[in-house]
């Protein structure tokens, strides 16, 4: 009897932890991910005494997306999502070789088209132009003390080569992943500018 | 010749003795019907009727109904993909124990369960674009397995029962969950 008791509780603890371990719930499924190469430009102010350095991202409605056949509207897969949303970061290099994160002030993101939020780390957003059926973005990085300083993208992201934009869904649309591969940064994932 | 005497005479006063032990009450109560109070406070129904054929078998059918809210709107909201709505379950047990007022048991089940499946699928606009969108579908699957339990009971009446085990589904793994869990805390009155 007590052999079959103990049978009994080995077996309750196997089947609890093989229940637990095996259902596929905690997985997402609201998400789709696409690829589009090149939908952002950095680059200095065509007026060198200006200092400032833009950031632009232009994102067409409708993309062409590897391996779909048919052009791709994002805005009636995100359900009419008016933001796409990218983060970006600004460190400044020491006499030493090392590098300190700017903390941007308002007065150093200027924002012509879309919209930013700054703090130790910036947010822009390219927003829905109805007129253009693009989504707009257009910064300059200004106002900042003489030094070297390196550009990258992606909050706590690993990646040296995407730039990965996120559309603000609402309600239960689906988000838009849009990673970007780019041929701006270096090969460790930075934008490096001097202002004098 | 004496001692065979003995013995057979003590023989027939042991078989005596043995009959005169009093049968539980438990044995000519044939049906029960019990609640799950752990499905309950899950907000899904969980019933089952189960008919006592002998003091080793049992037979049985459960029936889990579920509109429970926080499963509904992680469904919608695409934090999971498959929302169960019902579950009918006949069962087998056998009692692995000598008792009848409390006892453990084996059983193996049959789950029929459905309900509603959600995937991404691409589309064509009238403008002729692709774009992605939410399907939803309904599914339906057979699942087989095994649970082991405890029973106990008071007064010969009210049952309160442990159970844990789980299935797999076999017919429809890409729209139904691939393992069903059959775990449970139900009270019983036993008739």
């Amino acid at each position: 009897m007590k052999t079959i008791k103990y049978f009994f509780f080995v077996a309750m603890a196997t089947l609890l932890m093989a229940a637990d371990c095996s259902n596929k719930d905690s997985e997402f499924y609201n998400d789709v991910y696409i690829s589009v190469p090149n939908l952002v430009q950095v680059g200095p102010s065509l007026i060198p005494e200006s200092q400032t350095i833009f950031i632009t991202a232009v994102i067409p409605r409708v993309l062409n997306v590897a391996n779909i056949s048919k052009p791709l509207d994002i805005f009636e897969t995100t359900g009419g999502a008016t933001k796409l949303s990218f983060s970006f970061e600004l460190e400044k290099g020491n006499a030493d070789g090392t590098w300190d994160y700017v903390e941007f002030v308002s007065s150093n993101v200027i924002t012509s088209k879309g919209e930013s939020q700054v703090g130790s780390f910036g947010i822009g957003s390219s927003v829905y132009n109805t007129v253009t059926k693009n989504y707009e973005y257009e910064a300059g990085i200004q106002n900042l003390s003489p030094g070297n300083y390196r550009l990258s993208f992606g909050y706590n992201s690993l990646s040296t080569t995407l730039i990965e934009f996120r559309s603000e869904s609402y309600g239960n649309n689906l988000f838009l992943n849009l990673d970007s591969p780019t041929t701006i940064l270096d090969v460790n994932g930075y934008y490096k500018f001097t202002i004098n | 010749m004496k001692k065979l005497l003995l013995l057979l005479l003590f023989s027939i006063q042991l078989l005596q003795a043995q009959d005169s032990i009093p049968k539980s009450p438990l044995y000519s109560k044939k049906n029960e019907i019990r609640v799950d109070v752990l499905a309950t406070a899950l907000t899904r129904l969980n019933i089952t009727y189960e008919r006592f054929l002998n003091k080793n078998y049992s037979v049985g059918v459960s029936g889990i109904f579920s509109n429970n809210k926080k499963l509904r709107d992680d469904f919608d909201a695409g934090n999971i993909n498959n929302f169960t709505k019902y579950e009918i379950i006949p069962f087998v047990r056998y009692n692995l124990s000598q008792g009848q007022r409390s006892f453990y048991f084996a059983e193996i089940f049959a789950d029929i369960n459905g309900g509603d499946f959600r995937e991404i699928v691409l589309l064509t606009d009238a403008a002729d674009n692709n774009y992605y969108a939410v399907a939803k579908s309904k599914f339906t699957d057979l699942a087989l397995g095994a649970a082991v339990g405890y029973k106990y009971y008071i007064k010969d009446q009210i049952g309160i029962e442990f159970l844990v085990g789980f299935g797999s589904n076999l017919l429809n793994k890409e729209k139904s969950l691939d393992i069903i869990s059959r775990v449970g805390l139900g009270v019983s009155y036993r008739f």
